[in-house]
């Protein structure tokens, strides 16, 4: 290979690696970016009862159960929010029984052999329970994200969040593709 | 050997293993998180993610695989009654195969060999022949194997892979389904479509061998039409590995002259064009393409010497309208097709021996050109029918002509005295021709079923007769069982018999002065069993093995005939083989994945009791796909060749073993309107790979006795852009 082509070839690879180019206005978007996004904006649709703050002050938590997929981007993506009155905290927890003060809770895929379990305990208690799991919201979670092609979408689980004394707001009913009653 | 491979794996795990920083966010997190935050919550559902898989190789990968090859019918490759192999438009792309015959070496079974032009040999299970006709070639379904040589064509000049979709290949017999030359394998091109092109890509690539490429490819609508079309443009030099000894060094030895070219490189130059265009509408899809391929180099020479000066064209034409309705009525879902494929091959200047060859007689070197024009006309009718319960029952007829004419046959030897002349002499439609021109019909009729008779058992039966018009006419059975205990596994028994049409040049050259046709041949049958297992492990890990035996009997052959030093092509070759292939799909992490096969074959020329020889006994491929950062993609591949024996005869010492390497980095971003860069290296550690030349001829002589060499280290570079 002549020094000209393997110039030609160094200089690509640097090309290759630079990956601050950017082509778009739409920065490349990921998938638990987006489900980062999604939680927070819960917050806005969805109402607790009183009883499920200690205080008006209180943080409002919102908690990853199992192996955390976000790897920091949900605490990226709460920085500096408020709900009313409640900064908002990002937890992460290896069982569900010290979740009591959580609001939502995202149920990793690492417990999917645990769900029935979780979901049993959580029963009835103030907090939203969200997953990536398959047939969550059909087995009783209350809202559950799928992949459809490109696009991250969820699916709802009414009856579960209503049992739970969790008021889900009609406009996110709207959004949601599927809804189990 | 094996342990240069298992250092090279090992080295390819450390060096790329992903550093991935787990609990950090960078930069591009946080604008594109402020950027979903700044969006409704409505709006949310409509953006696009880029997938970790972008490729779909790490999940793709292990994601059950769906064939309509195996029965018409779409299954996935688990339960189909055959043993298949699916290659997509992504696994393309991550490992860098620019042309059709790159793509075939992740196969398992299937080894692409060359002969003397350098024209594709696909060798699968230890079938090999020089022309090999034993393969069945189909492009959307539509055989592309000519009626000379029952091959796609001696003038190969390669296959481009932009408007490639998929490929689906069957490691076996197919013949109930497809009929002639499904023998050895099928291997099946399926074309973009709108969808899978969707908008406009451009793409270029400059490569070592003064190589450039350039395409074009289109999917829309257009007036309630979908289109897909698609142009594609190659010029190269081509590699030009040199050949130490060549026919004429031989008779240089001989005669004390000197007029070889060797050593001195191969001649692989070759400009293709290849134009694609697919509408549908409804249930009618029409489909239309051209390919023309020029001043194609010769190889290591068709005299096998070389042979700088003459070169090869060769066009092709296709074209066909489809009907498929699949509620045509309650039970029927039915297909009619017409469809018309026409090629031409042109030799030009085509010099079997060099300038001074035979002490300068020949001052321009000993010429012979010609060209062959075919059509082949096909209408087929078929249907599936599901008003039995349990069963699903195909039933099919259709009608092929195929026309060779045109024939052309130049030379400057004077063939009554046999004594060189001044210039070229047309002999075309003369007894002297070499082949004269002629006409083929083949009526067929299939049955077959697939009856559920109990939960996880399939039992497919089929039956398929072929009837022609100038040899005799031939049916073909197949069974398969399948059992899927649980959902993870399935086995499967199969049997099918398969047919090998005798070729126009097997049955009318009279004229050639040492290798004589015969109108009497019957065609070449296999008979074949396979068992096979598919095993998905875990979710991220598939397994997928079979073993088979074949005898493939009637195999045409050249032998001493009537008179003194004639051969004559006779049914006379059995060859016996069994093998096993071996393959393993793997979902390493989330962002690497590992797919490897091994192939197994022992091939018996039973008439010589000898190996066949020429096909690699053992052969392995390994792949890797890494995600090395967010849109960067590597894959390594590596190819394993072993043990390939020399055929009856042939004196030589077996082939060496290769292995080669190939690295290919590719930048992209799956959304619209981005850009895809790639660079790429083949053949990394400039391996000096070879594939047999052929054995001794008629006069015991090894015109090539060293083989014939293939591409050494390589680069190319590519840019794609999708608006």
């Amino acid at each position: 290979m002549g020094l000209y082509k393997f110039k030609i070839l160094v200089i690509t690879i640097i090309i290759l690696l630079q990956s601050s180019l950017s082509y778009a206005k739409q920065p490349t978007i990921r998938e638990y970016q987006i489900k980062a996004v999604y939680l927070y904006n819960f917050t806005y649709f969805v109402r607790w009862p009183s009883t499920a703050f200690k205080s008006p002050i209180s943080p409002f938590n919102i908690c990853v159960l199992g192996k955390d997929p976000f790897r920091g981007l949900l605490k990226l993506a709460v920085k500096n929010e408020k709900v009313d009155e409640h900064s908002v905290e990002v937890q992460v927890h290896s069982s569900v029984k010290s979740t009591s003060s959580c609001h939502i809770i995202f149920i990793s895929r690492s417990e999917v052999t645990n769900l029935s379990k979780i979901l049993k305990f959580l029963k009835q208690r103030a907090i939203l329970t969200v997953s990536d799991i398959k047939n969550f919201a059909r087995d009783g979670g209350m809202i559950q994200f799928v992949n459809q092609g490109k696009h991250i979408r969820f699916y709802m689980n009414r009856r579960a969040a209503i049992k739970a004394n969790v008021r889900i707001s009609a406009n996110l009913l709207y959004i949601a593709r599927k809804l189990f009653q | 050997m094996y342990i240069k491979l298992f250092i090279i794996l090992i080295n390819l795990t450390i060096i790329s293993f992903p550093s991935y920083a787990e609990d950090e966010t960078t930069e591009e997190d946080r604008k594109a998180i402020e950027y979903l935050k700044g969006l409704k919550l409505e709006e949310l559902p409509d953006i696009e993610i880029t997938l970790d898989h972008v490729f779909n190789i790490f999940d793709g990968l292990i994601k059950a695989k769906k064939v309509t090859i195996a029965t018409g019918q779409e299954q996935t490759t688990d339960r189909a009654p055959s043993v298949t192999s699916v290659i997509t438009a992504q696994d393309i792309e991550a490992t860098g195969a620019t042309d059709l015959d790159e793509v075939l070496k992740m196969v398992p079974g299937l080894h692409v060999a060359r002969d003397r032009v350098y024209a594709p040999i696909y060798t699968i299970r230890g079938m090999y022949s020089n022309f090999n006709p034993q393969v069945l070639m189909l492009v959307n379904g539509i055989p592309i194997n000519r009626l000379y040589l029952g091959n796609s064509g001696w003038v190969s000049g390669g296959m481009p892979v932009a408007a490639i979709a998929r490929i689906e290949v069957i490691r076996g017999p197919g013949s109930a389904v497809f009929g002639a030359n499904a023998f050895a394998g099928v291997i099946n091109i399926i074309t973009k479509t709108k969808k899978d092109i969707d908008g406009t890509e451009i793409g270029t690539r400059i490569g070592s061998f003064n190589t450039q490429d350039a395409y074009i490819l289109h999917g829309g609508t257009w007036a309630g039409f979908d289109i897909a079309s698609s142009l594609e443009y190659r010029t190269t030099d081509g590699q030009n590995e040199i050949i130490d000894i060549d026919a004429q060094s031989n008779f240089d030895k001989k005669f004390g002259t000197s007029a070889s070219l060797a050593p001195g490189g191969v001649n692989m130059q070759r400009r293709n064009l290849d134009a694609r265009i697919d509408i549908s509408k409804d249930n009618w899809q029409f489909r239309s393409g051209y390919q023309g391929r020029r001043d194609i180099g010769t190889g290591a020479g068709s005299g096998e010497a070389l042979d700088p000066i003459g070169n090869f064209t060769d066009d092709r034409f296709n074209a066909d309208l489809t009907y498929h309705n699949s509620t045509f009525t309650e039970n029927w879902d039915v297909t009619a097709q017409i469809s018309y494929y026409q090629t031409r091959y042109n030799t030009n200047n085509q010099t079997l021996f060099p300038p001074s060859s035979f002490g300068g007689i020949y001052p321009n070197g000993m010429m012979i050109d010609t060209s062959i024009s075919e059509t082949n006309n096909r209408l087929n009718l078929s249907g599936f029918y599901t008003g039995f319960k349990k069963h699903t029952i195909r039933l099919g007829t259709g009608y092929h002509y195929g026309d060779m004419y045109k024939v052309k046959h130049y030379t400057n030897t004077n063939p009554t005295t046999g004594l060189p002349i001044q210039s070229l002499m047309d002999i075309s439609d003369t007894s002297y021709s070499f082949i004269p021109e002629g006409s083929r019909k083949n009526v067929h009729v299939f049955l077959q079923d697939v009856w559920n008779f109990a939960p996880n058992w399939e039992w497919t039966t089929g039956l398929r007769y072929d009837h022609y018009s100038d040899f005799k006419s031939t049916l073909n059975p197949r069974l398969a069982i399948s059992w899927q205990p649980f959902s993870e596994f399935t086995t499967k028994l199969m049997y099918a018999s398969a047919f090998r049409a005798p070729t126009f040049s097997e049955l009318y050259i009279t004229s050639n002065p040492t290798h004589m046709g015969n109108f009497n041949l019957d065609p070449e049958t296999i008979d074949t069993w396979e068992l096979a297992f598919n095993y998905r492990v875990r979710n991220n890990l598939h397994l997928a093995t079979n073993l088979f035996s074949y005898k493939w009997s009637d195999g045409i052959r050249y032998v001493p005939g009537a008179s003194e030093g004639i051969l004559i092509a006779k049914n006379v070759g059995i060859q016996k083989a069994y093998g096993l292939e071996f393959e393993a799909r793997w979902k390493m992490t989330k962002k690497s994945s590992l797919l490897a096969n091994y192939a197994f074959v022992k091939a018996n020329d039973e008439n010589n009791n000898h190996d066949a020889g020429n096909y690699p006994q053992h052969s392995a491929y390994v792949r890797t796909d890494w995600l090395l950062m967010p849109n960067l993609f590597f894959d390594t591949q590596i190819n394993w060749v072993s043990e390939r024996q020399r055929s009856f005869g042939d004196p030589r010492s077996a082939v060496d073993d290769y292995t080669t390497v190939d690295f290919t980095l590719r930048r992209k971003d799956i959304k619209k309107g981005h850009w895809n860069f790639a660079v790429s290296v083949r053949n990394l550690f400039d391996v000096d790979a070879r594939e047999p030349s052929q054995g001794p001829d008629s006069n015991g002589v090894i015109n090539i006795p060293y083989d014939l060499p293939l591409a050494g280290r390589h680069y190319w570079l590519e840019l794609r852009y999708h608006f």
